[in-house]
């Protein structure tokens, strides 16, 4: 009776812990996600942005005062190029 | 030695004397008419006549049943059968006595008397007892006790227990009836009940004796003997004093036992209890024959004799015969001698037998107890080791159901997280792709963008320098011919035009298509423009309801058309003075056309050479797939169409 009371309890206990353990995993990675999720997103928002941004400029262009230099404005804060980490 | 039955007949505890009770009685005997009302009287009359007058109690006994029986009134005849039994135990006619009391037994069972039931429990063990029948006495007395504890009746309960204690007494388990004789003893002392108390004393006694502590069975008994002088319990007195008898015997103090002996003979006599009578008889037979009075030993054994034979209380008779030997012995009578000696070592035999045969019973009983003990015991063990085994199992199956279950759970929490992730990932991933999708296009936009700023900022520098040194020679040097003067200006043009032509190039190269609405809209403006700057000229433009307002175009389409529309319009306004101009766009099939038609001079179209302006059209069309048409008539206008796939 004992045995089997004591096997009752521990099964009970490793479900309780497995749950409480996979509940709080889920909320992790979740939060992980939802992060990852919005810095993605807010990179491709940026990305579109200034596509967008560039695109209304060179929409500046007038074919007759050929000003191309109002119409090809440089976005600076756009890296082209990573320096490589051994560099 | 006699041992004494704490007997306690009834509930009926008398205060009174029994002789007044009876003197009433009968008083109240011969007032009453009603047979109903007479046989309660006979009834009361035959119990209490029983403590003074066995003959009389018989006489009123056998009254009583009649008129019980007349008015078929079963409690009154229970009632009559019961006291007509007790009359009989007085009278020492056990038998009888246990017969009227199952009768009794059997009416009360079916009235469902408990109380009555208990009460005649108690007398047949009593009765049984006195007949040495020691199983049935056991019984019997263990049922009443059973009543009396449950209903919580104390005395009665201790009254029952003592009688069980002389039980264990006559079949010599001293220790036990000790046992239960010090818990009556301790009892009735607490609750004062004298009567009960000197019996409970008178027993103790018996085991002190068969003990061999003599003084203390001569201490316990001179107390029970006080106690009962004090409330003159003739019976219990008759007892004491017998036992009395006895332990002086055993001292070998002939004359003290005699005279205890003849104490408790008179006590008994008094008391109608004939078998204690017998009994007390028979003990001083066999003192006077240790006296040497044989005359006296022979008259009490002739007297007490059929009274044994009747009874066939075979120990008593058994000694009877034995005392018979020793005063037939010393009348020189061998016959008669030898005659009680051959009986006695019969009925020895058959007691011995009887005995043997009870323990061998009691050992084959004990053996089939054990052996059937034993089974059970082994089947217990069986039955334990099935048990253990079955929990065994089940807390196997119990364990593995639980694993399996958690090992499930498990299962299914990381299946369900893998699948979470997975989605998660499918997610990231998808966004992961459309951002380095979006960050390259954005990349490569900008990295064009950065070149082509670059570009334009060299070259189109290199080139103003060019016009602007081209533009200096020409005034820096008054001298030149004309015909240099209009080289260098051509030079100086045609530089201004590939800046232009640089720029529009620049911008397509970024610009990576133009909708119909911004190229029309742009043209639109040109128009405007145009108007602006030529207010005599009327302008039109027109876009044909076919044409897909949605349809985009890459920019150098667009750019292309844009320049050709310009183009004709300028060489309308420049060369051909007119005064209307229209710029349509149409669809037709898979085809866009475009028609600048001006109403100016025109010129003829088979003989001009085409000049760099509708050589660069031309160019145009060329690169945007398309073919255009320049149809002039002098002072017939002039259209130029343009055609290109959509």
């Amino acid at each position: 009776m004992f045995v089997q009371f004591a096997i009752a309890a521990m099964l009970f206990s490793a479900i309780i812990g497995i749950t409480v353990w996979f509940f709080n995993r889920k909320i992790v990675l979740a939060k992980t996600h939802d992060q990852t999720i919005v810095a993605l997103e807010r990179a491709i928002s940026t990305a579109t942005f200034q596509i967008n941004n560039r695109n209304q400029n060179l929409n500046r262009y007038d074919f007759q005062r050929y000003n191309l230099e109002e119409a090809l404005m440089v976005q600076p804060e756009i890296i082209i190029l990573e320096r490589d980490r051994n560099e | 030695m006699i041992a004494f039955f704490g007997i306690f007949l009834c509930s009926k505890m008398i205060s009174q004397n029994p002789v007044e009770i009876i003197d009433s009685l009968r008083t109240n005997l011969s007032k009453v008419s009603s047979v109903g009302d007479k046989a309660k009287i006979y009834a009361d009359l035959t119990w209490y006549y029983s403590m003074v007058d066995t003959d009389s109690a018989f006489v009123y006994g056998k009254k009583s049943l009649v008129a019980a029986r007349k008015i078929g009134d079963s409690t009154l005849i229970a009632q009559a059968l019961s006291d007509f039994a007790v009359v009989n135990y007085s009278k020492g006619d056990l038998q009888q006595a246990l017969n009227f009391y199952k009768q009794s037994l059997t009416i009360r069972e079916k009235q469902r008397d408990s109380a009555g039931i208990a009460s005649l429990h108690y007398k047949i063990g009593t009765a049984y007892h006195k007949k040495t029948q020691l199983d049935s006495a056991m019984i019997y007395y263990l049922k009443a006790l059973k009543f009396y504890e449950d209903t919580g009746n104390e005395v009665l309960a201790n009254s029952a227990e003592s009688n069980i204690g002389a039980l264990h007494f006559n079949q010599k388990n001293y220790k036990e009836a000790l046992r239960y004789f010090n818990k009556n003893i301790d009892f009735f002392r607490k609750t004062d009940q004298g009567k009960l108390l000197g019996n409970a004393l008178v027993n103790k006694a018996s085991i002190q004796l068969v003990m061999k502590d003599t003084l203390s069975a001569i201490k316990t008994l001179a107390e029970s003997i006080k106690i009962s002088e004090s409330i003159n319990n003739v019976e219990t007195l008759g007892a004491a004093y017998n036992n009395l008898g006895e332990v002086y015997m055993a001292q070998h103090k002939i004359q003290q036992a005699k005279e205890a002996i003849s104490k408790s003979l008179q006590y008994r006599t008094n008391s109608n209890m004939v078998a204690d009578l017998m009994s007390s008889k028979l003990t001083l037979a066999g003192i006077h024959n240790t006296l040497g009075e044989y005359r006296k030993a022979r008259l009490l054994l002739d007297e007490i004799r059929p009274f044994y034979k009747k009874e066939g209380i075979k120990e008593k008779l058994s000694t009877l015969y034995l005392q018979y030997v020793t005063v037939f012995a010393s009348e020189k009578a061998p016959d008669s001698a030898l005659y009680y000696s051959t009986k006695y070592a019969l009925l020895q035999e058959e007691i011995v037998g009887e005995k043997a045969l009870n323990i061998t019973n009691e050992l084959q009983a004990k053996y089939q107890t054990e052996k059937k003990e034993n089974q059970i015991l082994k089947q217990r063990a069986q039955l334990a080791e099935k048990d253990l085994e079955v929990r065994r199992k089940n807390t196997f199956i119990f364990g593995s159901l639980g694993l399996a279950l958690v090992l499930g759970l498990l299962g299914y929490l990381l299946y369900n997280q893998q699948k979470l992730k997975n989605r998660q990932l499918q997610k990231e991933a998808e966004l992961t792709s459309a951002l380095a999708k979006i960050e390259t296009q954005n990349k490569l936009q900008e990295q064009r963008l950065r070149i082509s700023r670059d570009l334009h900022d060299n070259i189109g520098a290199q080139l103003t320098f060019i016009i602007s040194s081209i533009d200096n020679l020409k005034f820096g040097f008054t001298e030149i011919s004309e015909k240099l003067g209009n080289k260098l200006t051509s030079i100086s043009n045609f530089t201004s035009q590939t800046i232009y032509e640089l720029r529009d190039t620049i911008w397509a190269m970024n610009k990576e298509n133009i909708t119909f609405e911004d190229l029309q809209a742009r043209i639109a403006n040109f128009i405007e423009h145009a108007k602006n700057a030529s207010e005599k000229t009327e302008f039109s433009f027109n876009i044909d309801e076919n044409v897909d307002e949605t349809h985009v175009f890459s920019s150098v389409e667009g750019m292309n058309i844009y320049r050709i529309i310009q183009e004709a319009v300028n060489n309308a306004l420049k060369y051909a003075s007119a005064d209307e101009i229209e710029v349509n766009i149409s669809k037709e099939e898979s085809q866009y056309q475009i028609e600048i038609i001006d109403n100016g001079k025109g010129y003829d179209a088979d003989s001009a050479t085409l000049g760099n302006g509708l050589n660069n059209m031309k160019k145009r069309a060329r690169e945007i797939g398309g073919n255009i048409e320049f149809n002039s008539k002098i002072n017939k206008g002039t259209s130029v169409i343009l055609n290109f796939q959509k």
